[in-house]
Parts: structure tokens; C-alpha cells; sequence
């Protein structure tokens, strides 16, 4: 919410006299002027209309619970739609005001409503189909409107909505799960691959007015590819590979790790100002990551020799460790703090996972708890010292002209 | 400019909603209604409310009736033809393309899901007619013969309009 005339006068007023505007005896004046009012939750009108508000609200949903079958399904859906299209309509009316958090709440009530009119025509007309479907459409519907605004709560909705609908499809077997059924590390690629897109289509947005959803873009999309590619790691392991006959080419993969290269591909273009070939190096160390992922996926089409998996696993180490080290570097370079905490992340997990992988055997289960703990805790010591120094030479490198 | 594209964006939001609802209720109302049998019932889906979740005898796919060379993966589409069989109507003929029926015969759209296990292996088809949302306060389904009215589109879409235990709507 916006502050009060009258507040904003009080933290304005020291800065005139400190910058000579006015003098201390005429601030003083002007403050007298308007006396700073209480919060208006704190008068007892305010209290008593929003207790009254809230009894109003809950007899009304009462009331529709108990009479909801009796209902007429067109009243029920245009009930829903206007409720929508009011909460919209609120928001637009009180971001003009220039109250943005609430407009920005109501914007989202208007988005959440659009996935409850979906679930309510399901339930009206028995539909049972894929609920992926059903995310689908929401987000494709939510996403415009969120950016035509822009309201970024609404875009970060619909990139969620995104990541929803596609968690539901590598596990719904008739769609992409089909092929992650038959081999469970292409769920792994398919998510390290959706997160290289990811980061790549935030970076897209670039620092003007879309910079929480770069910054929303980025995080998700690094999020995802370190998640994956950690597990990825273990695949000397005999339970990531099978030698059973492949089904067939998993064509939806593939045909998303090639989308991962075509946006990596161009989105340096939406990086700070840089030598080309510095702007290139993060999307570069991503398409490593990519091309590894491309590997792999041959590898499992093909049931390559478990030689193969265990190569793949060592190279996913240093993968790893390479592209955290390159996130470090870039995001101390651009001051991308999210990029030198990730970096540092990553880093941390890979150790931490080589570590049990290397001594697990090796230790009795209380010395094993024992070590990994001071391990961990020294890990955990060093890391934050460098991710310290890394911000602090971030900043560093912004403040200097 | 931007808040008219905005507005705009709202409006097909609401459109399609709508558009969606009218587009049901203009099918369902076209569509000639079959009864199935149901041969499980089981409740509850968390966001849209109470709803008994049934099994249909026609959607475990006899292997005898699927052809061995073509057999469906997972996801693929199936065309189940169905005719009547006492007061229901079973299955007696599928088909992976659009067929051409008899006069008495109907068709129903749905999803190969899987093979069931043992020596046959029958196909389990989902036709998205598996849910029916009921009031919180109806209870449970009473024990007793049910049975399903599906209305079935000319291209085999299907809609589960209601319920009957032993020929008696429920609830």
C-alpha cells in the first residue's frame, strides 16, 4: 500500500533541511501542518468493517456450500467469471490509485479464479480427462494478461502454472512420461533440459521491467538444472541403466534439449554490455550442459555398455563443478547474486554428494554421521566465506565507474 | 494501450470459459445417452469436491479383440465400439481409426493406458468419464446394481450425465 501524504512528508521533511530546501523551524511548521493519522486498521472503524466484511463473506460462502447441487451451473459459472472479472477490475482501479501490492493481490485473485472456473467446468461436466491439460490452459490464459500489464506476481503465476503442467506430463505415461516410464534418467535429463530453458528464456527479460522475472527465470531455471544433474551424477550406478531393448527415440526430448540450444543461443544478447565473448561464456556453460544431456540420451536410446554410464557420471562431476564455478565468476562480474549463491550451492551439493558416494562404504554407519558431519560443517564454513567475498566483490565492481 | 490489450486478455479469459461451457452444453444436448455398467466405485478428488470414482466393465479391452501386430502404446487413441447387450452396452469390436458403425452400434472415444498383467493381458482404456462429482452431503454410493448414462457424441465423445443403483437415479 502506498504511504499516506503525511507519512511520506515525515520522511521527506529531514532530507529538505539537511539539503538546505527548508529550514528546521518551517519543517517543523509543515509537519504540524498534517498531523500523521493512525493506520486505518487501527481505527475502530476499520476494525469493525473488517470483522463485518468477514462474517458477510463466510454466511455467503456458507450459504453457496449448503445449496451448491441445487445451484443452476450457468448461475454458479457466471457467479465465478463476474467474481473474476471483478477482482481484475479492482485492481485496475486501485494500481491507478497508486496502492500496487493490493492491485497486485487482486491481480492474482483474477489469475487463481481462471484455474478455479477450469476445475468448476470439470466438475459441473463430469470431466475426468488429463489434469495436465487443465494447467495447460490456465497458464496459456494467465501469462498474456500478466504481461500485457504487466503485473510480475501474475507472470511469475503463470511461469509456476508452466512448471506445473510440465511436472504433470513427465509423470502422465500417455505424454512425455511415456518415455521417462520406460527410463527413469530421462525424467532427470528432461528436467536438467527444462531448466537450461528456463534460465535461458529469464535472462530474455532483461533488467527493464520484466528484471523480477529474469531474476524469478534464472533462479527456477538453475534450481532445476542442478537438482538434476546432482542425481545425474550416480549414473556408474547399475540402477540408472538397464540393458533391456529401448522402446524408441524419446523425439520429445530431444526436441526440448534442441529448444534449450536455439534460446541459449541468443540469449547473451539480453546480458549486461560486455565483450562478446564474455557475454557469451554463461550460455556457453550451459550448452555444455545441454550437449551433455544430449550424450546421455543417446547413451540410454542406444543402452550403451555400463562403461559409458560410469563415464557420464564422472563427466557430470566436473560438469557440475565447471558451470557452478562459471555462475560464481559471471554473477560476481554482473552482480547476479542469485547466480553466486547457486554457484555455491551446486558446488556444496556436488561435494557433499562425492563425499558420501567415496566414504559411504567405507565407514560404519555412527563414524560415517560423525565425519560427514564436520565435513559438512567446514563445507558449509568455506562456502559462505567465498559466497561473502564473491558478493562483496560484486558490488565492488558495480560501484566503480 | 497496454491496459486495452490488458482488458482484452480479461476478456478472452472470461470468453473462453464461457465459450467452453456453452460449447459442452451444445454437445451434451445433441448427444444420444447409452447406460454402461460400472464395476467399481471409489471417492473423493481434493480441489473439485466429493466424486465417485468408477470403473466401466468396457474399459478392460479383451486381448482376443486387439489385433497383435498393432497393438497400442500408452496415450495412443482408441475407437471402442459398442452395442447392446441386455440393458447395457458392451464391447464388441475396437479399432484404432474412426469406424463405421451398424445401426444399433456406438462408438466411444478413449486413451489406451495399459496392458494389465497375466497371461491375456486385456488393454485398460481411459475414456474421461471416471469421475462423478456428487454433493458432500450425499454420502456414500448404496450398495446395489450401477450403472452410468453416458451421452455419446456422433465422433464418440463421451459425457457421464448420471447415476443409477438398481435402475434408481443417485443421488
Amino acid at each position: 500500500m502506498a504511504p499516506s501524504f503525511a507519512h511520506r512528508l515525515r520522511d521527506e521533511a529531514p532530507r529538505w533541511v539537511r539539503d538546505g530546501v527548508i529550514s528546521a523551524q518551517q519543517a517543523e511548521a509543515i509537519l504540524a501542518r498534517y498531523p500523521a493519522s493512525a493506520a486505518w486498521f487501527s481505527r475502530p472503524i476499520g476494525i469493525f468493517s473488517l470483522l463485518g466484511g468477514a462474517l458477510l463473506v463466510a454466511a455467503t460462502a456458507l450459504l453457496v456450500a449448503h445449496n451448491w447441487h441445487e445451484i443452476p451451473r450457468w448461475i454458479k459459472l457466471g457467479g465465478l467469471v463476474t467474481l473474476m472479472l471483478a477482482a481484475y477490475a479492482a485492481g485496475l482501479g486501485i494500481r491507478a490509485r497508486g496502492y500496487d501490492k493490493l492491485a497486485a493481490g487482486l491481480f492474482v485473485l483474477g489469475g487463481g479464479l481462471v484455474l478455479v472456473g477450469i476445475a468448476l467446468i470439470g466438475q459441473i461436466y463430469n470431466l475426468s480427462g488429463r489434469q495436465s491439460d487443465a494447467v495447460l490452459l490456465w497458464w496459456v490464459l494467465i501469462l498474456p494478461a500478466g504481461y500485457l500489464l504487466p503485473s510480475i506476481p501474475v507472470v511469475v503465476l503463470g511461469w509456476l502454472g508452466a512448471s506445473a503442467w510440465y511436472v504433470l506430463l513427465l509423470f502422465d505415461r500417455s505424454t512425455l512420461g511415456r518415455d521417462v516410464h520406460y527410463d527413469p534418467p530421462l525424467g532427470l535429463v528432461a528436467v536438467a533440459a527444462a531448466g537450461a530453458l528456463t534460465w535461458a528464456l529469464g535472462v530474455l527479460h532483461g533488467d527493464g521491467e520484466y528484471r523480477r522475472v529474469r531474476q524469478f527465470g534464472e533462479q527456477i531455471g538453475l534450481l532445476a538444472v542442478g537438482g538434476a544433474l546432482l542425481p545425474l551424477g550416480i549414473f556408474g550406478d547399475r540402477v540408472w541403466w538397464t540393458s533391456a531393448p529401448a522402446p524408441r527415440w524419446p523425439i520429445a526430448v530431444l526436441a526440448l534439449l534442441a529448444l534449450a540450444v536455439l534460446v541459449l543461443v541468443v540469449a547473451p544478447v539480453r546480458l549486461p554490455p560486455d565483450r562478446l565473448a564474455v557475454r557469451l561464456g554463461p550460455s556457453a556453460a550451459l550448452l555444455l550442459v545441454v550437449l551433455y544431456l544430449f550424450v546421455a540420451v543417446i547413451a540410454l536410446a542406444t543402452r550403451a555398455p555400463a562403461g559409458t554410464f560410469r563415464l557420464l557420471g564422472w563427466i557430470d562431476w566436473a560438469l557440475l563443478f565447471g558451470v557452478a564455478l562459471s555462475l560464481i565468476l559471471y554473477g560476481a562480474r554482473w552482480d547476479r547474486t542469485s547466480w553466486i549463491n547457486w554457484g555455491i550451492v551446486w558446488i556444496g551439493a556436488d561435494a557433499l554428494a562425492r563425499y558420501i558416494e567415496l566414504f559411504g562404504s567405507m565407514l560404519q554407519t555412527s563414524a560415517l554421521f560423525f565425519v560427514t558431519g564436520i565435513f559438512v560443517l567446514l563445507l558449509g564454513w568455506a562456502l559462505e566465506r567465498l559466497r561473502r567475498r564473491m558478493t562483496a566483490r560484486a558490488a565492488a565492481f558495480q560501484r566503480t565507474p | 494501450m497496454r491496459t486495452r490489450l490488458f482488458v482484452a486478455a480479461v476478456v478472452i479469459q472470461a470468453l473462453v470459459l464461457l465459450g467452453w461451457a456453452a460449447d459442452l452444453e451444445w454437445t451434451l444436448a445433441r448427444a444420444p445417452r447409452i447406460r454402461l455398467a460400472v464395476a467399481q466405485r471409489d471417492p473423493r478428488d481434493l480441489l473439485r469436491g466429493t466424486y465417485v470414482d468408477l470403473r466401466f466393465e468396457i474399459q478392460e479391452i479383451p486381448a482376443t479383440m486387439l489385433t497383435p501386430g498393432a497393438l497400442p502404446e500408452p496415450g495412443d487413441s482408441i475407437w471402442v465400439i459398442l452395442a447392446p447387450k441386455g440393458d447395457v452396452y458392451g464391447v464388441v469390436a475396437v479399432s484404432r481409426t474412426p469406424p463405421t458403425l451398424e445401426p444399433d452400434q456406438r462408438v466411444i472415444a478413449g486413451r489406451a493406458r495399459w496392458f494389465a498383467s497375466g497371461v491375456s493381458r486385456p488393454l485398460y482404456v481411459e475414456y474421461g468419464i471416471e469421475h462423478y462429482y456428487v454433493p458432500e452431503t450425499a454420502g456414500t454410493v448404496p450398495r446395489g446394481k450401477l450403472e452410468a448414462e453416458v451421452a455419446v457424441t456422433r465422433n464418440g465423445r463421451p459425457f457421464l450425465t448420471r447415476l443409477f443403483v438398481d435402475g434408481r437415479p443417485y443421488p
